[in-house]
């Protein structure tokens, strides 16, 4: 017979008691991160409304078929990670193994596809100098890129942590804690996604 | 009937969000590509998508609609926050 570690998913949906999901210290890294994101967007937009052109053009050589791949990738990354910890939560780590392992696999994908559209942007001589958009498209890019690299170690420290024969009581909530800022992963690239490849000049 | 049982270990409504999620980008993707709208309604459209995905991912993905409410109104102050910011510059600048 296993047991669950927490309610199951279904049931979980229905309670009403509210709580701090993953450790609260996570929070201040979510929320921090978030708001120093924030502050790159509005430079972005400001930079933007100072030359129009520079960031019109920048937006006209963009690749924006890889961005959305990208996106897709990040968002089953995400939805891979929902299982994971829903599977650990469950007590059964095969599937949270499994799942945590196509999480890896999405997020190695998203550095793969980005460093071929880094490629590109080289080869055609778009380089972080050339003008304030591709400084501010390599800058802003490249620190969500490290967070890829971050979050899949972290997605492989998990899964280490999800294989203990004997859970440490902690051990859920540093699941959650993980599958927390590998969301964030996903977040930060929604916005830029929208920014960089989206947004009219 | 809703069938609310989870596919996997996947909550049936998060897998919805997700179908969603990958909805919202299709559109702004079709948004911000075809030039169909003038470029501020395109831009409040595309962003207004970003962060009503950014939104599900936090509520859903990220649990906060489980979480205290502080923690998940302090989440929407934010996004509505960087939101109107982008916005004005927008459409100041």
């Amino acid at each position: 017979m296993t047991h669950s570690l927490t309610k199951p998913a279904a049931e979980s949906d229905a309670r009403t008691v509210r709580s701090i999901p993953g450790e609260p210290g996570i929070w201040l890294v979510i929320f921090g991160d978030f708001a120093a994101f924030s502050a790159l967007f509005v430079t972005f937009m400001f930079y933007r409304g100072q030359s129009p052109e520079t960031f019109a053009s920048g937006l006209s050589v963009m690749n924006v078929n890889i961005a959305l791949a990208n996106t897709l990738v990040l968002l089953t990354g995400s939805l891979a990670v929902v299982q994971a910890v829903g599977a650990y939560k469950m007590r059964d780590a095969a599937a949270a193994d499994r799942a945590a392992l196509v999480a890896i696999l999405c997020a190695a994908t998203f550095l793969v596809l980005k460093s071929v559209e880094y490629w590109q942007k080289i080869t055609q001589g778009f380089l972080p100098n050339t003008n304030t958009f591709f400084t501010l498209y390599y800058t802003f890019t490249g620190l969500h890129f490290v967070h890829v690299i971050f979050g899949i170690g972290i997605l492989i420290y998990l899964r280490a942590v999800m294989k203990r024969q004997v859970p440490d009581t902690h051990d859920l909530k540093v699941v959650e804690s993980g599958g927390i800022f590998w969301h964030l992963v996903d977040l930060l690239w929604i916005v830029l996604f929208a920014l960089f490849y989206l947004v009219y000049s | 009937m809703m069938n609310s049982s989870p596919v996997g270990y996947v909550p049936r409504r998060v897998l919805t969000v997700w179908s969603l999620l990958v909805g919202f980008t299709i559109v702004t993707w079709l948004i911000g590509t075809d030039h169909l709208f003038s470029p501020t309604t395109a831009t409040a459209v595309v962003l207004a998508l970003a962060f009503a995905k950014v939104r599900f991912v936090g509520s859903d993905f990220m649990e906060l609609r489980h979480a205290p409410r502080p923690m998940g109104l302090a989440f929407d102050g934010l996004l509505l926050a960087v939101y109107i910011a982008l916005m004005a510059m927008y459409a100041l600048y």
